[in-house]
């Protein structure tokens, strides 16, 4: 296979010598005006909103890569902005709670949301500290969940799926609160990522070519994710396939969970604590989480923790913050789930057993922002807590005998995960 | 500090090039040599500072070996090889085997013996053999007195310090002597062009493709069974991203010793063109397969020829020869060879069983060389039927063997493997029975199930393949592209005179690069999806060994 060569001397002639340079300027030249090419285009699309360029409506306004890259576009978005409202939390909050919506009150505005897709109570804290470098909320409205609170026996819930992105260099500040020594070489990397990879590169095409498309998901100018990705789920496989699948996913974590029954609710507390501290007014919202959830809770036998952790929050943060419960069996969380197979027929408030429509967190703002009692939505207290846990179980009652068939779906995903 | 850094190509590589050639011009090509020493030594400090004083403690230990021996004569230089060899393999073995034997002794004895996770020195395996083989070659007298600025920079050099080639020290001793270190154009716009293309190689080609193969691994590790689709899709998968991982490092590694004024030897030559697998090893990691070949497998054969005659046993293996010859002196020694050379690469099952596998592989392909003609005369027709089949079969079995080296266990392995021949049964996302309906029903008439898969997951794994696998198969390898301006030591045969099978061979005879303004442009767009690819930083698959 080899031919072996005759060993000649490497240095070149002069003519050659000459067609090589210029062979290595033409190089050099067009390697040059290649990369600055790109920079420019991912400059100009910016498609995490890193640079905060201007968006051309049709053009480069909706970042549809923003969504995927959530955590670092969201870092640099808050950097610019000055939120008068801060949303913090996880998915839930960030499809839920739009922050452009006219049913939050004049004073709160403009909203900004900082929620984080998976993203854990530690996460929201460090994204909050993070924040507070440069933005002065006068309120800050954190959503908390209780499988957020949770730690399983292997880690905390959620996470993993998140790990690949480490947020941590990005933030200005350290977990502590100490500046982060490391921030400026992070932003450097960030800057030559933003501009000078193959993946910025493809996510400013894509950016280009998906304008305006009702399939694609975008997160907007202030930081909402409007929940594409699930309404085309539900379009094409229907609400009961997108229920299961979640069901599916959070069931198993539940179970896992009961093997230590750790609560972790110091991070939540933490953050209220840390927005009080720069003179926020802080508002903890409780979910309106479908039914399937609150039964999955009563079948794995740990419904009462459920309620413990709802007690403990409310004591953690009386004083400090208005404690805002829209879960329970309401109108807006029993729905009657489409049959599988059915893409016609769509839920009105929620996702899924986890994400509510941004519908819904209208009327959850509304209510926040003093609209008259509606069916759903108390301010929990010390006073109060028990007999709203009380009428909880009574509405859950009633709930098991009027929906057998609710029951027994349950039922058969926690036999499937107990097998 | 990897090749497809930002570090290394904007800072470390233009520091030492310009450092390298100012340094020849001012002070001469020994303060040259100098530098590019303390340059190798940073690059190995930056991956491991811990380990540098073990790397220049066994140059220093050998180098003394070698002054001693060459001062000693010929016929009573054994006893120091012995005792350099002992040394090198010794810290070889401490350092790589030791946590694999004791967990192999707890397993199958069922002690608790405890030993602490030993970290593997960086390239140990690669600056081992190398100092092996200069040892080796001393003691009977085939290689003489060493300068040990030669010594060092031939084990340190930092194009192939951690990954090799593995060079010998005939090639490189009277580089290192006779090199001017100068800046040369010539030597700068072909290196460039070598380091360039294999960038390309490694950061989009097998650095893309492994995404979409590594989920199908970790699959398998959790003991979910793998079925037919997918497990082809992971062997045939690796098989291409290990090829342009390691052949592309290659590349860079010639590439960067060219711009030096230095050529490194070849290491790959198109080896999934190959019809057997005994001409895959001759192009696949070819220094490694020529280091077992002089060091190991011969003197092994030897020795079994010679006590087979002292024996009277004078009939060779051969058509007229015995199957027990044939045995004895070809299935033995390769078995060994490539049960050493599975060991050599990792230590663990899942690398005995890949090197068990290439012994089985090549004492079948020699026996078939050998009594093939008894039964099948027509050489030409054993050529037009072999040829194609040939190259199918090879690439499978290597494919195959490649499986075992990239599952994280023999089991995950097992999986993949049981999974292409089908036993998993065959499966294809539910997307296609949702949206295909008339289809979907039609392939499940056949027993094809369908799952809740992604689809986007199964088409840009087969999106990659089909392109890999053509650019493997088609167009002539780097080194051919290059073939006029010699980039390395030894050199293919030019692509117009490979008689290996050439798809579209009449569409590439004359692709050959020159110093033009379109291959210049061509370059500067390689170069540029390299660097777009630099963020995403892996290592490369034989950085570890």
């Amino acid at each position: 296979m080899d031919a072996a060569l005759p060993d000649r001397p490497l240095e070149t002639t002069p003519p050659l010598s000459g067609r090589m340079a210029r062979y290595l300027g033409i190089w050099a030249l067009s390697l040059v005006l290649m990369l600055t090419a790109i920079v420019a285009l991912c400059v100009a699309v910016d498609p995490y909103r890193v640079f905060g360029t201007q968006g051309i409506a049709g053009l480069t306004l909706q970042k549809p890569a923003a969504v995927r890259w959530s955590r670092l576009s969201k870092a640099y978005m808050i950097q610019r902005l000055h939120p008068a409202t801060l949303i913090l939390g996880s998915s839930s909050a960030d499809v839920g709670f739009n922050p452009d919506s006219t049913a939050w009150p004049a004073a709160f505005r403009p909203v900004f949301n900082l929620a984080i897709d998976g993203g854990l109570p530690d996460t929201s804290l460090h994204y909050l500290r993070h924040a507070l470098v440069s933005a002065t909320p006068t309120q800050v409205v954190i959503e908390v969940n209780f499988i957020e609170s949770m730690v399983l026996p292997a880690g905390p819930v959620n996470e993993a799926a998140h790990t690949q992105f480490d947020f941590a260099p990005r933030m200005r500040v350290l977990a502590n609160g100490a500046p982060n020594p490391g921030y400026g070489r992070a932003h450097l990397a960030d800057i030559v990522f933003a501009t000078l990879s193959a993946t910025s590169l493809s996510d400013s095409v894509e950016t280009l070519l998906h304008q305006n498309d009702p399939s694609e998901v975008y997160e907007t100018e202030a930081g909402w994710n409007d929940g594409g990705a699930l309404r085309r789920w539900a379009a094409n496989d229907g609400f009961y396939q997108l229920m299961m699948n979640k069901d599916r996913a959070k069931i198993p974590q539940y179970a896992a969970w009961r093997r230590n029954k750790v609560l972790q609710i110091e991070p939540v507390l933490d953050m209220v604590r840390v927005a009080r501290d720069h003179g926020a007014a802080v508002t903890l919202v409780i979910p309106p989480n479908y039914v399937d959830e609150m039964e999955a809770l009563r079948q794995l036998g740990i419904d009462a923790d459920y309620d413990a952790w709802k007690t403990a929050l409310v004591a953690g943060a009386e004083g400090n913050a208005a404690v805002w419960d829209f879960s329970g069996y309401t109108p807006y969380t029993t729905e009657i789930l489409p049959p599988p197979g059915d893409v016609s027929h769509r839920l009105r408030f929620v996702w899924e057993s986890v994400h509510f429509q941004s519908g819904l967190g209208d009327l959850m703002i509304a209510r926040l922002a003093g609209a008259p009692a509606l069916d759903f939505g108390v301010r929990l207290t010390k006073v109060n807590v028990a007999a709203q846990i009380a009428g909880y179980h009574a509405a859950q009652k009633k709930w098991i005998v009027a929906h057998p068939e609710g029951v027994a779906r349950v039922a058969e995903m926690v036999r499937h995960v107990q097998k | 500090m990897l090749f497809n850094s930002y570090a290394f190509v904007f800072a470390f590589l233009p520091l030492v090039l310009a450092g390298c050639f100012v340094l020849a011009r001012v002070a001469g090509p020994v303060a040259a040599q100098y530098w590019l020493i303390a340059a190798s030594l940073c690059f190995y400090a930056s991956w491991s500072l811990r380990y540098l004083p073990l790397l220049v403690g066994s140059i220093l230990f050998n180098f003394l070996i070698a002054r001693l021996m060459a001062q000693t004569p010929e016929g009573r230089r054994g006893s120091l090889m012995a005792l350099g060899i002992a040394v090198d393999i010794g810290l070889l073995a401490y350092y790589k085997y030791t946590n694999f034997f004791v967990d192999t002794v707890n397993m199958v004895c069922g002690a608790r013996f405890f030993v602490s996770q030993i970290l593997l020195p960086l390239g140990i395996s690669f600056y081992t053999f190398q100092q092996i083989t200069l040892l080796v070659d001393l003691s009977g007298g085939a290689a003489g007195k060493q300068r040990l600025r030669d010594f060092g920079l031939f084990v340190v050099f930092f194009p192939h310090l951690i990954a090799g080639p593995i060079v010998h020290h005939s090639e490189m001793m009277p580089q290192f002597a006779r090199a001017r270190y100068r800046f040369e154009w010539e030597n700068m716009a072909v290196g460039a062009t070598l380091f360039t293309v294999g960038l390309f190689k490694k950061a989009v080609l097998a650095d893309g493709l492994a995404a979409n193969v590594l989920p199908i691994y970790m699959d398998a590790e959790h003991g979910n069974a793998i079925t037919l689709i997918y497990a082809w899709g992971a062997c045939v998968g690796f098989a291409l991203q290990m090829y342009f991982d390691f052949s592309g490092y290659s590349d860079m590694a010639l590439g960067l010793a060219r711009m030096l004024g230095l050529k490194l030897p070849m290491n790959f030559n198109s080896p999934l063109k190959c019809s057997a697998i005994i001409d895959y090893w001759a192009c696949w990691h070819i220094t490694l397969t020529r280091f077992l070949t002089a060091y190991v497998y011969n003197p092994m054969a030897m020795h079994i020829v010679r006590w087979r005659h002292a024996h009277g046993w004078r009939r060779g293996p051969g058509p007229r020869g015995t199957v027990g010859a044939a045995v004895g002196v070809i299935a033995a020694p390769t078995m060994a060879t490539m049960f050493l050379s599975g060991l050599w690469h990792g230590a663990g099952f899942t690398y005995l069983v890949f090197g068990l596998l290439h012994g089985c592989y090549l004492s079948i392909n020699h026996f078939w060389r050998l009594y093939r003609p008894r039964f099948w005369r027509n050489e030409a027709s054993h050529e037009r039927v072999m040829r194609p089949v040939g190259l199918v079969l090879t690439f499978v079995a290597a494919a195959v063997a490649l499986t075992y080296f990239h599952a994280g266990t023999v089991a995950g392995g097992n999986d993949i493997v049981a999974g292409m021949a089908g036993l998993h049964g065959i499966a294809l996302p539910d997307v296609i029975d949702s949206r295909l309906p008339g289809l979907a029903a039609r392939l499940a008439s056949l027993g094809i199930v369908f799952l809740p898969l992604p689809l986007p997951a199964l088409l840009a794994l087969y999106g990659w393949i089909i392109p890999l696998l053509a650019i493997a198969l088609v167009p002539p390898n780097t080194l051919q592209v290059l073939f006029d301006y010699a980039p390395a030591i030894t050199m293919p045969l030019p692509y117009a005179r490979d008689r290996r099978i050439q798809p579209l061979r009449a569409l590439f005879e004359r692709f050959a690069w020159r110093p033009s303004a379109g291959w210049a442009v061509a370059a500067a767009a390689l170069s540029a999806c390299g660097i777009l690819a630099l963020n995403q930083v892996t290592s490369f698959l034989y950085w570890q060994f």
